[in-house]
């Protein structure tokens, strides 16, 4: 398995936990205290070991196209942040009396943002993958 | 103009010894994925890639490599 889907995996993974273990405790502490989730990304800070060559190997770790799935899969991850983006500060937006964004909500448009654009980016490189490299059909 | 790039990397590999996937890989510097995603018709290789794979074969580039008729691979 090429590092970078390893990545993508432990990143989809992590992402996902924190997320579900935030949705798990929203409803008992509330939306801002339900953020101490987010130190689960905190596993991410792995990945580096994924791209460690095999001692007294040449082993490849990373080519060119794994270069062009990590372009492809940011790409749609920017394209999702963005559409978060928007869609949150027009929600907020609209919700709020007075017409503005809530200022103590911007940490948790900047936490949620981060594992959207984590979670997105990993799966988008999980399917690449697996379009690339599945077997032909017979 | 629909054109795909067609290959003969799979029918080299077995006319050069059965020569592994994980072999070419290795001579050309690239994962055995990308091997696998180049044989399926899925990935268009770089131009020094693609040199690299004619010259493990000893042949021309057109050799390895043909346009044809047909969709287009990822680029």
């Amino acid at each position: 398995m090429p590092a970078q889907l390893k990545h993508a995996w432990l990143d989809l993974v992590t992402g996902t936990t924190a997320l579900l273990t935030y949705l798990a405790l929203l409803p008992f502490v509330g939306p801002e205290r339900a953020m101490v989730a987010l130190p689960i990304l905190a596993a991410g800070a792995f990945a580096p070991l994924l791209y460690r060559r095999p001692k007294g190997t040449a082993a490849v770790v990373t080519d060119e196209l794994d270069r062009l799935v990590h372009l492809r899969a940011l790409a749609v991850s920017w394209a999702v942040l963005w559409l978060f983006f928007v869609a949150f500060c027009m929600t907020t937006w609209h919700l709020h009396r007075g017409g503005t964004v809530r200022a103590e909500l911007f940490p948790i448009m900047v936490g949620a943002g981060y594992v959207l654009v984590t979670v997105s980016r990993a799966a988008a490189t999980i399917v690449m993958y697996h379009r690339y490299t599945a077997a032909p059909a017979a | 103009m629909d054109e795909t790039l067609t290959n003969q990397i799979r029918r080299l590999r077995f006319e050069h010894g059965e020569m592994t996937q994980q072999d070419l890989a290795d001579r050309v510097g690239v994962s055995r994925q990308t091997i696998i995603a180049l044989e399926s018709g899925r990935y268009a290789p770089s131009l020094p890639l693609a040199l690299r794979i004619a010259r493990v074969f000893d042949v021309t580039v057109e050799d390895v490599f043909q346009l044809g008729n047909g969709p287009p691979p990822n680029r």
